[in-house]
């Protein structure tokens, strides 16, 4: 029996209400450093907006927060606290919503109806809503499916990004499939606000050669394959001619922050760091002050052995003179940031999500309610009224007047009145 | 009628429904000060007044943008204060609490004052805000936030009236603290449920126009918080019989978050909701 004990309270505390409520403090204080803290940033950031306490914060894991060991730990017993209450609560609940026991609600009037004659007793007994019995269990196991779902997701989902021009064709990293970016355009209001990016992609399986067309937009993925693909973000890119005296050594297409390092002079490197379609140096610095190709510039960083020996802005067109070569920027053009995701756990949160939805309309709006009364043979009327966290037991006179005999309220409600008039 | 003119006709609307909210609230002052009715009376015109022209402004505006107008700082402050106006209107109604105004009204003012100090500009959305789940999302949002400021008006009172002396003005304007409580709890439920529509619909969103329904982004992050709070509250009332005086600093505390949300999340912490 001691045993049993010593085994039994652990186990009451891992799937009590109080653990569960231990775990989801640490989890918001969790969450509040993780918004606070920029997350997954280079230590130097750390290291520059929070000094000595920057030691800290990577130590602790803060400035990865929600991939942190301790962060998954909390998680996951979380789980084991709402996978444990709802296996013990599944057996209650069952039960309470099964068949009732008269004889137990008869019970709960005895102390009452002490004296009166039990064959001039008539026995009336209701209720209604049971199926609100459950909400509090399928919200806990909403829960569960949506962090369960959120975690294989995450473990076994595809994610991938691939950018380009349109007539590229990029391969989707450990996947099979290829995307070729047949097209893609840059929908502008009078305003030269941005009304949509439309990117129109192929997505070829590189086994069997199948491919499915498409088109990508925000907020109108493209499916293909069981993935979805989307229309990420956009850049600017630009050709660059590499000339070695007189002669073009190379050409190849740079999209913005990458660099090109020439196949004849490893020890250069031209890195494309911001294109300005209609350039302007104001107050503020370099800026672009319309999206239109006016004044087509690009910032750049050159190195030669890894050291930064020029960084400045070149029209397109112009020359960048790093003896014995030159760079030329040309032909700027706008690229397609297109991301490819297959999340086969999507449903599971789904159904979490949808789950906790009704759960909770069954918890505060479908409230189960149990109604036993017992009128004696002298017209007295007795009642037993019970609603989740509510007990009543009322006593109404022949003629006028009723009263409360005992009240149990775990959380006030109106339903009460009903419970004793009925 | 051109949109310019909605615009403009939605600039004196709001301006006057600012006004009007501040005369009620301090109406509503002099109702809990002097403890007669007649300003108390007034208060509840003035407030119903300027509920109208605040949902005519947003009607002109709505029409005059041609979109709903959830997208954009102002919007959303405006249309966060409607929300409580709206909560508000529906528990005085059920619960026929006037004294409760005076603890709303200044939530309501400040609201809107915020609102005030942004730039009313309509802008073009940009693609990611083009989508029928965001005005579902915002639309959920205004309900659960409106609801969530009534409990803490009502938290508010219960702690207020705990700490007078009882009189018959007490007795006539406001509930007993049993009833207040329940009253804060219904609020809570009516919140807490729309929260969990706000979340799941904004996943939803999120996972058409990013590709991932969950990021913790900031705005993602302190929404969660927020659900957690109450959904703490929620528990603790059930298990620890947490009601009366700790459960009311629990909705203040929600409702602390949810202002920090909406308000020190946007401006605070850089984000992708950085927009709204």
């Amino acid at each position: 029996m001691k045993g049993n004990n010593r085994i039994g309270k652990p186990f009451r505390f891992l799937y009590s209400m109080k653990s569960g409520i231990v775990i989801l403090v640490l989890i918001v204080a969790a969450c509040t450093a993780g918004s606070l803290i920029l997350q997954e940033q280079i230590p130097a950031y750390y290291e520059m907006n929070y000094g000595g306490a920057a030691r800290w914060i990577m130590a602790f894991g803060l400035d990865r927060v929600f991939t942190s060991w301790w962060f998954l730990v909390l998680t996951g017993l979380l789980c084991i606290n709402l996978t444990l209450c709802s296996v013990v609560r599944f057996g209650v609940i069952w039960r309470e919503s099964g068949r009732y026991n008269l004889e137990d609600r008869k019970q709960k009037l005895a102390r009452s109806l002490e004296g009166a004659d039990e064959a001039d007793i008539v026995w009336e007994y209701r209720r209604r809503r049971r199926a609100g019995l459950w909400g509090p269990w399928l919200c806990h196991v909403g829960m569960l499916l949506l962090i369960a779902g959120f975690a294989l997701g995450e473990r076994f989902g595809l994610e991938s990004y691939v950018y380009g021009v349109p007539g590229q064709e990029k391969e989707l990293e450990g996947t099979g499939y290829v995307v070729r970016i047949d097209d893609f355009r840059i929908e502008l209001r009078e305003d030269e606000t941005v009304e949509q990016y439309t990117a129109s992609l192929t997505v070829r399986e590189t086994d069997t050669g199948r491919q499915v067309s498409g088109m990508a937009q925000v907020n109108h993925p493209m499916d293909a394959f069981g993935m979805r693909v989307y229309q990420n973000s956009t850049g600017w890119a630009c050709q660059v001619d590499v000339y070695q005296k007189e002669t073009l050594e190379e050409s190849r297409l740079l999209c913005t922050g990458e660099i090109l390092t020439p196949e004849s002079a490893p020890e250069v490197s031209l890195v494309f760091q911001k294109f300005y379609p209609d350039f302007a140096y104001t107050e503020q610095g370099a800026v672009s002050v319309s999206s239109r190709l006016d004044n087509p510039c690009a910032a750049f960083t050159l190195y030669y052995d890894g050291k930064a020996i020029a960084s400045d802005v070149v029209g397109v067109g112009y020359e960048i003179i790093a003896e014995p070569y030159r760079f030329v920027f040309r032909d700027p053009q706008p690229y397609t940031l297109i991301q490819v995701l297959r999340d086969p756990f999507q449903w599971l949160a789904g159904l979490g999500g949808a789950l906790l939805l009704i759960s909770l309309f069954l918890c505060f709006y479908f409230r189960p309610e149990e109604w036993c009364s017992a009128r004696t043979g002298d017209g007295r009327e007795y009642s037993w009224y019970h609603s989740r966290g509510t007990v009543r037991i009322r006593a109404e006179e022949p003629i006028g007047g009723n009263d409360t005999i005992e009240s149990v309220d775990g959380s006030p409600e109106d339903g009460m009145e009903k419970g004793g008039t009925r | 009628m051109t949109a310019e003119r909605f615009l403009q006709a939605e600039n004196v609307l709001f301006t006057a429904a600012v006004a009007g909210y501040l005369a009620a609230t301090a109406l509503y002052f002099v109702f809990f000060a002097i403890k007669k009715e007649g300003p108390g009376r007034w208060a509840g015109h003035v407030f119903m007044a300027a509920f109208g022209l605040h949902t005519l402004a947003m009607l002109l505006r709505g029409i005059g943008a041609g979109r709903l107008p959830l997208t954009n700082q102002y919007e959303f402050a405006t249309s966060f204060a409607w929300g409580i106006s709206l909560c508000y209107l529906v528990f005085m109604a059920k619960y026929r609490f006037r004294a409760l105004g005076a603890f709303v009204a200044p939530v309501i003012f400040l609201i809107i004052g915020y609102a005030a100090m942004q730039s009313r500009e309509v802008r073009e959305l940009m693609p990611a805000l083009k989508s029928n789940w965001l005005a579902i999302h915002v639309s959920t949002a205004i309900i659960s936030y409106g609801a969530f400021g009534v409990a803490f008006g009502v938290s508010m009172v219960y702690l207020v009236r705990g700490r007078m002396r009882e009189d018959e003005f007490h007795r006539r304007e406001m509930p007993d603290l049993e009833k207040l409580d329940m009253i804060s709890y219904r609020a809570v439920s009516l919140g807490f449920l729309f929260l969990t529509l706000v979340i799941v619909t904004g996943a939803i969103w999120a996972e058409r126009a990013w590709g991932r329904y969950w990021s913790w982004d900031p705005k993602e992050t302190w929404s969660l918080i927020t659900w957690i709070i109450y959904a703490l509250y929620l528990h603790v009332r059930l298990s620890r019989g947490w009601q009366g005086k700790k459960a009311a600093w629990f909705a203040v505390v929600g409702f602390i978050c949810v202002v920090f949300t909406y308000i020190g999340v946007n401006t605070l912490i850089p984000g992708i909701h950085s927009y709204a």
